[in-house]
């Protein structure tokens, strides 16, 4: 288990530290006050200490090294790739799994930095933190500030068609499509399929009710809302997701831009977690049958194309 | 105030596109549930004052049912429950090409939406409507019905020459007020995809972002829309041509002094227009 630290610094952020050789969650007693202020303390001098060597080093890698600690920006509400869990208070998910992976293999200790959507690039660009491991879509606009590491989730938009419906996109070129309002799923179809009929809805379940009474021959959304619908839904034997993604959205790691030497640890660690299978453990832990959000994987892990 | 508006983003291109074929929906749905309301009315009203108890209470049922649910909660009814039980054939057959059901701006009327709008929107105000006809027939005075029996009108004759004409001349300002109404309410339809004024504000807000400029067109359309159909619903007054009422009030004008300082006749039930929440 992990022994947990959690204060606020300066910009407001709750950071955790875990540290894999420390024993169980034992610091849940009385004592915990004056340990976390201690380590508390420890990691205020670390922050001071990196942000002084940060700037001191060209290098991030050796940075990191050094320092021995990697700090992550996660998500610490985005489940299943960042949450907190019930029980133990960490934060626990998919991005975690990884980061975690991270520092196992560059030998260094791991320090979460929870985060948002609108933190995660200012925090590793003022070098509050050395990756992001938090979601992040890879777009070409977000890739001009940061780098990317390859895909380690692909997501992207599905059709949900009933069981007896053609399983190849093609046919449904002419198609009813069922949509939610306002979203970019909205858009693509529209641009994909010139010649269907987009009806769009307020809602997910609203889409999906106009298809069980057969409104609309197809629902189109993001993988993973279509897999928790589908998988919440009491008939869900009638309906089927057509494997094709639409469109693909790629989620990588975010680097500082130009430390090619972190960019390159880091692939390396994700082609060598994929070939030894933990990447796709990782991922049954969080879509597998059986979790909240099941989605059969899409994709695999593949050393970045340069 | 720091508004900036720019029309350009809703009066151009694609969203002009959109918010032309909404401003044909709207008036093509408008029309059809209107007809239909007034169709279903009529069959309201004449089981609703019949003498057979079934036909009676089962109008009473029906029209309360629709006057005391929310019309958003009866359209969502219609399209996401009731449609799924239409016979397979049915919906397949809606959801061919019907080059005949196209109107000009890309709009069809033969869609699952129109067909579950106009409907939902035709039984609701229908129930509106009959009510409002009926109690007109409850303002004929008594008299009037006594005096062409002893005619020896038969019933029939009775209510479509002597009762009806009169109870159409005493509703006929709420009954204008539910054809608005179902103008207005029209825009409710948004929610099970119809692509009406509404729906396209929507789009053209979620498109570019020109939620200001897009409401104000919305708002200015239907304003201009009920406008309009005030006016031609106003042409189908009783009395407007043929003044039956309305010869025997203007009497008196004849011998006042000073006519022009008489009270203006206060509209007949003017003030009663009737509304509803949805």
């Amino acid at each position: 288990m992990v022994n947990l630290s959690v204060r606020k610094d300066e910009a407001g952020l709750s950071r955790r530290r875990i540290d894999p050789s420390s024993g169980g969650l034992s610091t849940r007693d009385r004592g915990i006050r004056s340990r976390r202020r201690i380590s508390g303390l420890v990691a205020i001098s670390l922050a001071v200490l990196l942000s002084v060597s940060a700037g001191a080093w060209a290098d991030q890698l050796a940075a990191i090294k050094a320092a021995g600690v990697l700090r992550a920006a996660v998500f610490d509400s985005n489940p299943p790739f960042g949450l907190v869990d019930e029980q133990t208070h960490d934060i626990v998910g998919y991005d975690i799994d990884f980061a975690n992976a991270f520092a196992k293999a560059l030998g260094v200790k791991l320090e979460l930095v929870a985060t948002n959507p609108a933190n995660r690039i200012p925090l590793i660009q003022s070098g509050k933190a050395d990756l992001i491991v938090a979601d992040i879509t890879i777009t070409s606009e977000r890739a001009k500030v940061i780098d990317f590491s390859t895909p380690y989730f692909v997501s992207g938009q599905q059709l949900l068609v009933p069981v007896g419906s053609s399983d190849k996109v093609e046919d449904y070129a002419t198609s009813r499509f069922g949509a939610v309002k306002g979203t970019t799923e909205e858009q693509a179809i529209k641009i994909l399929f010139p010649k269907a009929k987009v009806i769009s809805y307020d809602d997910i379940p609203l889409a999906f009710a106009a298809l069980r009474a057969g409104t609309v021959q197809a629902i189109t959304q993001d993988s993973s809302i279509l897999a928790g619908l589908l998988d919440r839904a009491p008939d869900k034997a009638k309906y089927k997701i057509l494997p094709k993604l639409l469109t693909r959205e790629e989620i990588g790691i975010g680097v500082k831009k130009d430390e090619k030497a972190v960019l390159d640890s880091i692939n390396g660690i994700l082609v060598s977690l994929e070939k030894d299978g933990t990447a796709a453990k990782i991922y049954d832990k969080w879509f597998g049958s059986g979790t909240k959000t099941p989605q059969p994987r899409t994709f695999t892990i593949a050393a970045p194309k340069e | 105030m720091g508004l900036s508006f720019d029309w350009k983003g809703v009066m151009t291109g694609e969203p002009l596109r959109w918010l032309a074929s909404g401003l044909v929906t709207t008036c093509a749905v408008t029309v059809c549930a209107g007809i239909l309301a007034t169709v279903l009315a009529v069959v309201f009203v004449a089981l609703r004052i019949s003498s057979n108890p079934l036909a009676k209470y089962s109008a009473m049922g029906a029209i309360s049912a629709f006057r005391n649910t929310p019309l958003l909660v009866q359209l969502l009814f219609w399209y996401f429950a009731a449609y799924g039980t239409l016979p397979p054939g049915a919906r397949l057959w809606i959801m061919d090409d019907h080059p005949w059901a196209l109107l000009p701006g890309g709009v069809t009327i033969l869609t699952p939406e129109f067909i579950a709008s106009t409907w939902g929107l035709g039984v609701f105000s229908a129930a509106f409507i009959a009510e409002e006809i009926r109690s007109g027939l409850l303002a004929v005075p008594s008299g009037q019905r006594e005096a062409a029996a002893s005619q020896g009108l038969g019933p029939w004759t009775i209510l479509r020459r002597v009762l009806l004409p009169q109870a159409i001349g005493n509703a006929f300002e709420p009954v204008v007020g539910q054809y608005l109404n179902l103008m207005k309410l029209s825009s409710l339809a948004c929610s099970i995809g119809l692509a009406e004024i509404t729906y396209q504000v929507r789009q053209v807000e979620s498109y570019n972002s020109h939620a200001l400029e897009a409401f104000a067109v919305g708002t200015v359309l239907y304003l201009g829309l009920a406008l309009v159909l005030e006016r031609i619903l106003n042409l189908a007054k009783p009395g407007r041509f043929a003044a039956k009422p309305g010869r025997f009030a203007a009497k008196p004008r004849l011998f006042a002094a000073k006519p022009r300082q008489l009270p203006k006749r206060p509209k007949r039930d003017g003030s009663k227009e009737s509304s509803h929440a949805v």
